[in-house]
Parts: structure tokens; C-alpha cells; sequence
């Protein structure tokens, strides 16, 4: 048998995302079947699936941000959540109440949302480790705190009939064209993802992870490289909650908790820290483990009720963070790539 | 009642609950300390010993065991669960970054969270009453009799736990290891041993909290949310001193109490925002809180 | 009797710091283990302490052996319960506690509490200095004041075996003398065996039966305390400095000379 050694001849090679034309026709086979998939789904008349994925496309969108800001750059935030509910809250305010167009909104509150980002990020960034974590999740109440105490946010009613967007006079209604939609953002993010990871930046970002004092003594500013992480990774997640808030076209607090930033970090740690793939396979994971449930739940096999499928999901999304965290802390990323390194080295691999 | 009084009622209020948090929240900086874990789950261990307790105190219409036997039962309880925690996961995250073990945190977090939805379910349990209830009248200030209990039970355990760290063998050990861990292992302190006798404390204290809180407000999963303060006393205290932690206790809960009064009817429920508020405050200003260590700087 | 047996020992998987160490320390003896910066000394103490093992390094081979048992695969509390202790290279004393709390530590596996309070008086004696400082949080003693307590620290044990780095590590030379001094009467009153890793050359010598002298990681002359004092080559290994004299200062090289020459 040939073995599958290749050798890489300049950095840019190393560097590329898709090494070889076999990939090339690997990616645009997954993507056939991305397009594809809610057709079949459809054909069975489970649309229940297609709400499925557009949730979680969603979420990898929100969860790559926070894979900046704590996966690549190491400031663990707990307040993820509460920029995808500014994120949420910024569109319906604008739409609702300003009557502003859909993109020109979601534009807005993103960056708006980067910018409050940036002010968390102040006292946070002089303190280390779960510090940062202490700061976001002290942001995280407060936001919540002033959202429930204003008029223009609603209350604790939120905000009803957001509008959906449209594209060249196409309105996005129905689950089908808004997964259409969202495969598209999330493709797109996924390539700014990954291109922030080849970057200087990214390289800057992962430095200050693996140690602080160091990179300063390289010249990375590292407050400033900080800031940029909180300020990038907040964009993610408030488009992510844009696009969430027009999709389901309400915002209530409750959509947005506590442990869901709890989620989102733990969805990190599952797939592996810092890796856009690993990022989306922890989402994927997590999302799959709450919809088995679900549908076991609503069988009529083992019929739960949704309280207990609620905490069952809790416990089982617990165990897996506590499972990954002691046993595979590099995440599944890494099984995945021992196995690609020893299927390349094949004979000879270890 | 007149200005002066309400504020004295309001302070002296917030001391009795202020005494309870204190103690709570040293069993975060016991773990804090020596094992090096910034624990977010302890909300869920004050809350899990609450319902343990509760499960062999038994509550008014179903009493179980006498109180002397229930409350050693539990104590041995929580003492297996705090070595099963040590045993099982913290033992493995020796030398791992102390962020990993953070988001190990989290995890135990939802995993008891989870567990105490189903088996006890969202419910509020009375517990038997463990201690005299009904109002004591000074003046014109009144103060209820089981906050008055609770607050002298928290400050004799807390007592307890400062005169074993300054006093006994093993105190002086488990501070010795927390300033410098290589030394006191070369001098025989067994790192092991040191580990499971924190996570034993930890959960002790967060039961024998659970229990006073559940004496004065009865046991629900929202005790898990008891976090939220815990951070505060802790942060404001500065995060490794026992006594820092009786003051942050005090100053939050005197805190709240005067912003809920004062601010609460213009600013509905500021009470809850002014412990994140504060957390802010003291990171920004003084990150090592009022009395935590700062590393002696010399050369 | 300790002995080490060919071992080599390895940083996080990579750095080679030790490589075919053996040495033996007779029941009250005193051997200096001698060398320039990074060629082993610690890390020799280290993988007799158990200390190298929890600063991520291991034996790959070869064994350690405390009265012909192995005692490599042990923890650092269960080498120190047996009579072993590892004085670590750079005063590490427990700032945030005092002086006595400290020197109390020393006596944590011992349980007789009127022995502790002779020894701790003991401590004072051989190091007046720290007696007026007893409540002092001994971060803020001096350098030299900690370095006497990390010292009278590992005595309050009455250890078989002490291993010292550094032991004259910041001390003023007068001190030094002292120290070593000092070391001698404990060595003579209760039949410890001590192991120094030390620059000072001159001084541990002086009071040493054994020597050894090591070069990146491995072993390249032992003797006797006296044939080696006068060996040419324990300063220039001590000095770091390859046999053309690379890196030598005036001062040193005239020495060098002036050593080359007796030797010859
Ligand atoms: N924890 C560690 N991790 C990696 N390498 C180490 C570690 N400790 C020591 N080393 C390396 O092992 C080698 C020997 O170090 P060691 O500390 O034993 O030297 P030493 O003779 O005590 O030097 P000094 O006189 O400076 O104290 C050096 O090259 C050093 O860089
Ligand atoms: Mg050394």
C-alpha cells in the first residue's frame, strides 16, 4: 500500500485552508448536501428539523465569536449571552421602534454591541483568568437588569413582531428560506473564522492565550490584542442575535440565560479551543444530545415531560463538559486530528 | 418610626444575614486557597447539603429523625460528597490551567443543578424548625428570632474554622501549603490528604449554610443562585481571607438592604444588581479586595 | 545509606539534565555535589526529594535506593517521612507566615510537642538572628535571614538526611563560615548524612568527606574532600569554562593560569 506522506514547500501552503483539489471536492459535496438537506427533511414532513438546524446555525455563529474570545485569545467570558440578547434587543428596538430596514438595523446593533463589548472588556482586561469571567458575568446580570427596567426594551414582555428581512424583494419567511439564509452567514462567518486564525491577528490572539508575559515581552500590546478579541468575538454574537431575534421575531429575556453562556463555553471545550471546526463540531454535539432527548421525550415510547427533558439536558450537557474537561481536554478536534495524521502516515503512522 | 431608627433597623438586619453570608462564603475560599479552584458551583453545594439535610431532618407535617441524628447523618453525607468531588474530578486537574478547572466548574454546576430539578423538583421544602422562630422587639426595631439564631450559629462555626487554620497542626499546614505547595510537600504535608480535607470543609460549610439559609427562606433550587453573592462577599473580602469574607458578608447585606430600601422603590429589585455593581467596583479599584494577600514583593 | 544508580533524568519529556548520575552518601557523611549554573545540581537533589516529578521532569532510567530500597517512584511527603529532607535551592519559606510558624512547619511530621519546643530553642541558638524575628512574617525578613531559617527550618526534623542547595546562597562571607560551621556540629552531634549542591567551592569542601563534581548533567570528577580541593578541574567545571578557557574574564583567566601551573 502507498503511504500518504506530503510535504509542504512554503508557509503559504501550510497555511491554506484547502490543501488539495480532493478537498476542494470534498467541501463542495458537504456543501451539496447542506443545500440539499432541508428538501429532504422537508419530504417527510419533519419540519421540526429545519427549525432544528436554523437554531443551531445560530448558535455556531455566536459560538465562533465566542471561540475568538475565549478559545483562541483565553479570556473566559460568561457573558456571551448577554451580547447576543444586545445583539436581539438592538434589532427590535430599531425595527420596532425606529422603523429602520432589517440590514441596516442588524448592521447597527452589531456594532453598537461591539462597542459596549469593548467597555466590558476595560476592567476585564486588567485581571486575569476567572477574573474576566467575573467581570461577564456581572455585565451579563446587569444588562439583563436594565433591559427588564425599561420601557423602550419592553419589560419583562420583550418585544413582539420583529420583521424579518428580505433579499432583492424576497421576504425570508418560513423555516426553509431562512435556513437558506443562515447557511450562508454561517458560511461566511466560518471563512472569516478561519481567516482570523491565519492572520497576524489570530497569531497575536492565541499568543496572549498561551502566555501573557511573554508575548509583551515580544511587543504584542497585549490589553490592546485583548479588547480586539472581546470586540470581534461580541460582533459574532450579536449578529447571532439579530438574526435569532428576527427569526422567531420576539425578544424575551428568558431566550437569553445564564446557561446558555455556560453552554456556549462548554460547546468550545467539547469541539476544542481556538479551532473553527472544533467550535462547530461542539455545537453540533451538544445541539444533537438536547434534540435526541427531545424527540425520545415526545415519543410515545418513553414519553417525558418537558421539565424532565429540560434537567435531563442539563445533566447530560454537565457530565459532557466534566467528561471532555478531565479526559479529552483538547476536545474532539483532537481525536479527529490524531486520526487524519495517522490515516496521512499510513503505514507508518503510530 | 422615625429616620434614625429605620436605618438602624435595616443595619442591624443586614449584620444577622451579613453573618450568614460571611460564613458561606468561606467555604469558597477554603477551596479557593488550597485547592485553587474559583469553584461556581458552590451555589449548587450549599444547596445540594440544604437538601440533603432536609432529607433526614424531614420537614413540619413529616419530621424524620430526631435533629442530633439527622444532622450527623448529613454531616457524614456531605463529607463523602465533598472526598467524591476531590476523588473523582479535582484529583485530575492537578497541574491543568486554572481556567480548565473553572470550566470543570461549570459543569458540576449544571450537572447538580440539573439533578436537584429532578429529584427534589423546583418546590420550596420547609425544614422542621431547627431553631426558635417568631420576633424579638428592641425599641421599636424588630428582628426575627431565627435570623438572630442563624447569625450566632455562622459566627461560632466561623470562629471554629479561623481558630483551626490559626491554631491546630493541620491549619498551619493547609496555610503553609497555600503560600508555597513544593515546601510544605518537602516537609511531609501530604498534598493529597491537604486536598480531600478542603473539599470535606468546603462542603460542610456550604451544608451548614444551606441549612441556616433554608432555617430563615426553606430549601429551593434558587439557593444554587446563592453564587451570585458568594462571588461578591469573596471578591469585596479579598479572595483568600477567612476574615475579609465575614466583612464582605456584612457589607453586602447592609448594602442591599439600604439600596433596597432607599433605591428599591424608584429602581424595583437594585437590590440584586448592587452585588454586581459592587463586584465592579472592587475589581476595578482594588482587585485583592479589602483583605486579600498581595504577594510580599521582594528581591 | 543513599544511593543513586545511573539515573537520568528528563524535563517535560525533552530537556536531558541528568544523564548517568551515581553517587553514594555513607550514613553521616558529608558530600558537596559541585558545578556550574544548569549542570544538575538541583535536579539531582530534586530526583532523590521527588521534587523533580512534580516540576513535570522523571527518571528515565536508573534508581534511587535509601538503605536498599527504591525510593524513586515515592511523593515528596513520603521521601520526607522517611527522614529526607530537601532544603531547596532559593529561601522558599512561606512568606504570609512567621518566622516560628515556619520553623514550626519544619516539625510537621513529629508529634512530641515539649521536643519541638527544645528544638525550636535549639533552632535560636545555632541562629540568633532569628530569635528576636520569631513573629515576623518571614516574608519580610531579609535574604539572608531566610535563607538561616529554611536552614533551621529543615533541623527542627532532626532529618538522617539533609539535601542543601545553595545553602550559602546570599549570605555574607562571614555567615558563610558560620553556616557551614554550623552544619558540621549538626552533622557530628547527630550522625546526619548531608548532601550541599554549592557554588562555594571552598567552603563546602571544607567540611565535605566526598565531592563530586558535575558538567552538564553528568558526573565528570569525584574524590575525596581533599584530593579534589587541590583538582584543577573542579574550578574550571565550577566556572564554567571549556578546556581553551572560552569566556574567561582577566581575573579568572590569571587564575587559571596560576592553576594550570600547579597542576603541571
Ligand atoms: N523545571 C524545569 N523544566 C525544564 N528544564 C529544567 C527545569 N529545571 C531545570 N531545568 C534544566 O535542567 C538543567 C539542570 O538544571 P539544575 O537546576 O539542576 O542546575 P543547577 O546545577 O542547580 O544550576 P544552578 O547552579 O543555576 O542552580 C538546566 O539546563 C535547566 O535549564
Ligand atoms: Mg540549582
Amino acid at each position: 500500500m502507498r503511504a500518504r506522506g506530503r510535504r509542504k514547500t512554503s508557509y503559504a501552503a501550510d497555511i491554506a485552508v484547502i490543501h488539495s483539489g480532493r478537498q476542494w471536492l470534498t467541501l463542495a459535496v458537504f456543501i451539496g448536501l447542506l443545500v440539499v438537506l432541508p428538501l429532504v427533511l422537508n419530504a417527510t414532513h419533519n419540519l421540526n428539523w429545519v427549525t432544528f438546524l436554523n437554531f443551531t446555525l445560530i448558535i455556531i455563529i455566536a459560538v465562533l465569536g465566542l471561540n475568538v474570545t475565549t478559545g483562541m485569545t483565553g479570556q473566559v467570558s460568561l457573558g456571551h449571552s448577554a451580547f447576543i440578547m444586545l445583539g436581539g434587543y438592538g434589532l427590535a428596538m430599531l425595527t420596532l421602534k425606529a422603523d429602520w430596514p432589517f440590514w441596516a438595523a442588524l448592521a447597527v446593533s452589531t456594532l453598537v454591541t461591539g462597542l459596549i463589548a469593548l467597555i466590558v472588556a476595560i476592567p476585564a482586561i486588567r485581571l486575569k483568568g476567572f477574573y474576566v469571567a467575573v467581570v461577564t458575568l456581572a455585565f451579563f446580570y446587569i444588562a439583563q437588569y436594565v433591559i427588564r427596567n425599561l420601557d423602550i426594551t419592553g419589560g419583562t414582555f420583550g418585544l413582539i413582531g420583529i420583521p424579518s428581512p428580505s433579499i432583492a424583494g424576497m421576504s425570508i419567511k418560513g423555516d426553509v428560506r431562512w435556513y437558506y439564509l443562515l447557511l450562508a452567514l454561517t458560511i461566511l462567518c466560518v471563512l472569516v473564522s478561519v481567516n482570523i486564525t491565519r492572520s497576524r491577528l489570530g497569531r497575536s490572539f492565541l499568543a496572549v492565550r498561551d502566555n501573557d508575559v511573554a508575548t509583551a515581552a515580544l511587543g504584542v500590546n497585549v490589553p490592546l490584542t485583548k479588547l480586539r478579541a472581546f470586540f470581534v468575538g461580541s460582533l459574532f454574537a450579536a449578529l447571532a442575535g439579530g438574526l435569532w431575534a428576527s427569526y422567531v421575531s420576539v425578544v424575551r429575556l428568558d431566550q437569553f440565560t445564564i446557561w446558555d453562556s455556560i453552554w456556549y463555553l462548554g460547546m468550545i471545550v467539547i469541539g476544542g479551543a481556538g479551532s473553527t471546526a472544533g467550535a462547530i463540531m461542539g455545537v453540533i454535539f451538544l445541539r444533537l444530545i438536547s434534540q435526541i432527548l427531545h424527540v425520545i421525550g415526545t415519543s410515545d415510547l418513553i414519553p417525558l415531560s418537558s421539565t424532565v427533558t429540560i434537567y435531563s439536558t442539563q445533566i447530560i450537557y454537565g457530565l459532557v463538559i466534566i467528561l471532555f474537561i478531565t479526559l479529552k481536554p483538547m476536545g474532539m478536534i483532537s481525536i479527529w486530528q490524531k486520526f487524519k495524521i495517522n490515516y496521512k502516515r499510513w503505514p507508518f503512522g503510530v | 418610626m422615625d429616620a434614625a431608627t429605620i436605618l438602624l433597623q435595616l443595619v442591624l438586619s443586614g449584620i444577622l444575614v451579613g453573618g450568614v453570608y460571611g460564613l458561606i462564603g468561606m467555604g469558597f475560599v477554603v477551596t479557593y486557597r488550597s485547592a485553587n479552584v474559583f469553584n461556581l458551583a458552590y451555589g449548587q453545594f450549599v444547596m445540594f447539603g440544604a437538601f440533603i439535610a432536609w432529607s433526614f431532618i424531614g420537614s413540619p407535617q413529616e419530621p424524620r429523625l430526631p435533629l442530633p441524628i439527622a444532622l450527623f447523618l448529613t454531616l457524614i453525607a456531605v463529607i463523602l460528597f465533598g472526598l467524591a468531588v476531590e476523588y473523582l474530578l479535582f484529583r485530575r486537574m492537578i497541574g491543568r490551567p486554572m481556567h480548565a478547572t473553572f470550566i470543570l466548574t461549570l459543569g458540576i454546576m449544571a450537572l447538580l443543578h440539573g439533578a436537584a430539578m429532578l429529584i427534589w423538583g423546583p418546590g420550596v421544602h420547609v425544614l422542621v424548625e431547627t431553631v426558635p422562630r417568631g420576633a424579638i422587639h428592641l425599641g421599636s426595631i424588630v428582628l426575627s428570632q431565627e435570623y438572630v439564631w442563624s447569625f450566632f450559629l455562622a459566627v461560632i462555626i466561623a470562629l471554629a474554622l479561623a481558630l483551626m487554620f490559626q491554631r491546630t497542626r493541620l491549619g498551619l499546614a493547609m496555610r503553609a501549603a497555600y503560600d508555597n505547595q513544593v515546601a510544605a510537600r518537602c516537609l511531609g504535608v501530604s498534598a493529597r490528604m491537604n486536598a480531600q480535607i478542603t473539599w470535606a470543609i468546603a462542603a460542610v460549610i456550604a451544608t451548614l449554610g444551606g441549612i441556616l439559609m433554608g432555617t430563615v427562606h426553606g430549601i429551593s433550587t434558587t439557593l444554587g443562585e446563592l453564587v451570585m453573592i458568594v462571588l461578591a462577599v469573596v471578591l469585596i473580602g479579598g479572595l483568600d481571607s477567612l476574615i475579609g469574607c465575614v466583612l464582605g458578608g456584612l457589607i453586602l447585606a447592609i448594602g442591599m438592604n439600604l439600596s433596597s430600601y432607599y433605591l428599591g422603590p424608584h429602581l424595583p429589585g437594585v437590590e440584586g444588581i448592587f452585588s454586581m455593581a459592587l463586584i465592579l467596583i472592587v475589581l476595578l479599584v482594588r482587585p485583592s479586595g479589602l483583605m486579600g494577600t498581595r504577594p510580599i514583593e521582594r528581591v | 545509606m543513599l544511593e543513586l544508580k545511573n539515573i537520568k533524568a528528563v524535563y517535560n519529556d525533552i530537556v536531558l539534565a541528568l544523564d548517568d548520575v551515581s553517587l553514594t552518601l555513607e550514613q553521616g557523611s558529608v558530600v558537596v555535589l559541585l558545578g556550574s549554573n544548569g549542570s544538575g545540581k538541583s535536579t539531582t537533589l530534586k530526583s532523590i526529594s521527588g521534587v523533580l516529578r512534580i516540576e513535570d521532569g522523571e527518571l528515565t532510567e536508573g534508581i534511587v535506593e535509601l538503605d536498599s530500597h527504591r525510593i524513586d517512584r515515592l511523593n515528596p511527603e513520603q521521601i520526607a517521612s522517611l527522614g529526607i529532607r530537601h532544603v531547596l535551592q532559593g529561601r522558599s519559606i512561606f512568606p504570609q507566615l512567621t518566622t516560628e510558624e515556619n520553623l514550626l512547619m519544619g516539625a510537621y511530621l513529629r508529634r512530641d510537642r515539649p521536643g519541638t519546643r527544645k528544638d525550636l530553642e535549639q533552632v535560636y541558638e545555632h541562629f540568633p538572628k532569628l530569635a528576636p524575628l520569631h513573629d515576623r512574617k518571614s516574608g519580610y525578613l531579609s535574604g539572608g535571614e531566610q535563607q538561616m531559617l529554611v536552614i533551621g527550618r529543615a533541623l527542627m526534623s532532626h532529618p538522617k538526611i539533609m539535601l542543601l542547595d545553595e545553602p550559602s546562597l546570599g549570605l555574607a562571607p562571614n555567615l558563610i563560615g558560620d553556616l557551614f560551621s554550623i552544619l558540621k556540629q549538626i552533622k557530628d552531634a547527630e550522625k546526619t548524612s548531608l548532601l550541599i549542591a554549592e557554588q562555594n567551592a571552598a567552603a563546602a569542601l571544607a567540611i565535605a568527606d566526598y565531592g563530586y563534581v558535575l558538567q552538564s548533567g553528568r558526573i565528570v570528577a569525584s574524590g575525596k574532600a581533599e584530593s579534589l580541593e587541590s583538582y584543577a578541574k573542579v574550578k574550571r567545571a565550577y566556572l564554567g569554562l571549556d578546556k581553551n578557557g572560552a569566556f574567561l574574564s582577566r581575573h579568572d583567566f590569571r587564575q587559571k593560569i596560576t592553576d594550570d601551573d600547579t597542576e603541571a
